[in-house]
């Protein structure tokens, strides 16, 4: 039965004699907040208060905390079923542990899911965990915390430096890994602006069996100079070329691992130019519509107790997966292909095989693409016959490539989204006389390197290990909100760079990558119960003192050069 | 004079330049040399190049536009 309080929708349900209420939260319904009053810093304590405390444009906040707190007296015992991850098991903790009251948490069990499928759920709730997931919640907590304090104590020193030394009342921001990826976005700025292109010579040759056209690609990809171009083009225009090799070999394609997150973010931006953001909202929803297995995931790994077989039974009914489904089933043995990354909590990204029904644009696109990537880690591996035959011209090398694959394999499966391109050769044989119908040269330059994308930017974030999954994507959308970057193909802004420059000079610290993995490295240990929370918010105060310390010691120099960037945010001019 | 003969940055030491169109300029002259190897150029006639090549960094055009105009 569902019923609704004060506009907060819950439902109330029957299960072996029990009776059972069910109320959802809003995502966090608890925030930090300083102890004491004043916009100033160092402020080193902390308290959990109602998120409407901090945030007062959300009035709805209020309405759950009141609904869960009336609804939780008389109630014997508590289950958590947030989302099982950090933020999942802190959202409940802070719910249960202020909402409800101290003493409901000796009385609280965990349920753990991947998907909210009814037969996963049943699973959960019969094998649920007998206490809450303590040293997941400390991990979650003991990160709001440490992100709390730097992004206070620094948005604040910045805010108040530039105001101290022009009047401006501009707030600036900066965290402890919004500063790193800003970093980022402005060594790559400084590699495009001061960037100076190399010449070369490139060649290209053709070359006409039986009436078709084919490119002969010369030995050197690049050459150095202009006269050695000129020497390619005498020597060998006008001349036949003599076959003096064919190679022949097989190349094996394996099928690519399961989705995780960020594999599936740099795909989607790949084939729908779908941005990162736009994607986990898509798979989100397919989350909670029980389409897809929960998405804020780093596993590429399907475990063996998955049952894969249900699932495709389960595809085999949507008229668009029909036949490479009922194809798997049919086989005797399924064995996924696995990546290397490990995710301790959930498998991979996978459909669980409910059928969709209006899904929006880019929810079906991201369904469509996780649907084939799961089916192709399941396929047989590709094999690609490659043909290379090399060709003397005048004591030149060119080489005349094909590929032909010759079995399908996973690519079937993972069509349109994965690029086969062919080139058949007619039969080469040694000895064989070709003659070259084209041969020019032509000068081009060495590139600039390539601008950050939110895809490529993400990708490089999780190469550095900063961030988490759920962080990420939020990371880069403050740093657009912010003015410090524009642009799809980004474009720091004369304010982005501005800050990073001072805080190199002045503060090098709240840049460094180093810093923000080792918190990451302690927050994962605390997460195994090999750390203590307590010591690891100690030691970011500590870190802290000395960069504020720092930050009011050079207030008016650190002001002066960044307030000149705050009058006007725009990106650079001329930017490419 | 301590700002930038280019931008209205800070200039670097001895430099007349900041350190962006600085780091510019050293590029220029480490690139130089396989320009010269590659088209046989004069300094001159390199600059004029690459102020036209596809790719030049703005801060690089900046300061060529600077050393040809007798900066």
């Amino acid at each position: 039965m569902t019923l609704r309080d004060g506009g907060v929708q819950y439902h109330m349900a029957r299960r072996e004699g029990d009776e059972l209420l069910v109320v959802s939260a809003l995502g966090h319904l608890y925030a930090l907040t300083q102890v004491g009053r004043g916009w100033t810093y160092p402020v080193y304590e902390m308290k959990w208060v109602p998120a409407s405390q901090v945030n007062r444009t959300n009035n709805r906040i209020s309405a759950y905390i009141k609904i869960i707190s009336t609804l939780s007296r008389g109630v014997n015992r508590f289950v958590s079923a947030c989302d099982y991850d950090q933020e999942g098991s802190l959202i409940a903790y802070n719910i249960l542990r202020y909402a409800v009251g101290e003493h409901s948490l000796a009385r609280s069990r965990r349920m753990l899911y991947s998907t909210l499928t009814r037969t996963d759920l049943v699973k959960a709730w019969e094998t649920m965990e007998p206490t809450l997931d303590y040293p997941v919640i400390a991990a979650g907590k003991t990160r709001h915390e440490a992100d709390w304090l730097f992004g206070i104590n620094l948005s604040r020193a910045l805010t108040l430096a530039v105001r101290e030394a022009s009047g401006a009342k501009k707030t600036l921001s900066i965290g402890r890994v919004q500063g790193p990826t800003l970093s980022f976005v402005k060594e790559r700025e400084t590699g495009i602006r001061g960037f100076v292109p190399i010449p070369y010579w490139k060649a290209y040759a053709e070359t006409v069996i039986s009436g078709e056209a084919y490119p002969l690609e010369y030995e050197k990809r690049r050459l150095d100079r202009e006269v050695q171009a000129r020497e390619l083009a005498s020597e060998c225009r006008g001349r036949d070329g003599k076959v003096v090799g064919v190679e022949k070999r097989n190349e094996r394609l394996l099928p690519p691992p399961p989705f995780n997150l960020g594999d599936l973010q740099r795909e989607a931006y790949r084939v729908f130019k779908l941005s990162p953001t736009a994607t986990l909202k898509a798979a989100e929803r397919l989350y909670l519509g029980t389409f897809i297995s929960y998405p804020r995931t780093s596993s590429q790994r399907l475990p063996s107790t998955l049952d894969l077989r249900g699932i495709l039974r389960r595809l085999s009914k949507h008229p668009a997966y029909a036949k490479q489904a009922e194809e798997l089933v049919s086989r005797g043995r399924l064995k996924p292909r696995q990546g290397r990354k490990e995710d301790p909590a959930h498998p991979a990204i996978h459909p669980t095989g409910a059928k969709p029904r209006r899904l929006q644009e880019n929810e079906a696109k991201t369904y469509d693409l996780i649907v084939k990537r799961f089916l192709s880690c399941l396929g047989r591996p590709a094999i690609r016959e490659k043909i290379e035959a090399e060709v003397d011209v005048n004591g030149h090398s060119f080489y005349l490539r094909g590929s032909k694959t010759t079995k399908k394999g996973w690519l079937d499966m993972y069509a349109p989204y994965v690029e086969d391109r062919e080139t058949t050769l007619p039969e080469l044989e040694v000895g064989m006389v070709i003659p070259v119908t084209r041969l020019s040269t032509r000068r081009s330059y060495t590139k600039p390197p390539k601008r950050f994308n939110p895809s490529s930017l993400l990708r490089h974030m999780e190469n550095h290990e900063i961030g988490t999954n759920s962080t990420r994507t939020n990371i880069i959308d403050t740093l657009y909100r912010r003015g410090y970057i524009s642009d799809r193909r980004i474009v720091i802004t004369d304010l982005g760079l501005r800050i990073v420059e001072t805080l190199e000079e002045y503060c090098p610290s709240i840049l460094s990558v180093e810093m923000t993995r080792e918190l990451e490295e302690s927050l994962e240990e605390i997460q195994v119960g090999k750390e203590n929370p307590e010591a690891v918010i100690e030691d970011v105060k500590e870190a802290l003192k000395p960069i504020l310390a720092q930050f009011k010691d050079k207030e008016l120099e650190i002001g002066a050069a960044i307030a000149e960037a705050v009058t006007g945010v725009h990106a650079w001019e001329g930017a490419v | 004079m301590t700002r930038c003969t280019v931008c209205d940055r800070e200039k670097q030491g001895d430099s007349v330049y900041c350190e962006h169109h600085q780091a510019a300029y050293s590029n220029l002259e480490e690139s130089y040399p396989q320009w010269r190897r590659a088209l046989g150029l004069s300094w001159t006639e390199y600059l004029e190049k690459v102020d036209k090549a596809s790719g030049t960094g703005t801060w690089v055009k900046e300061v060529i536009k600077d050393i040809l105009s007798g900066g």
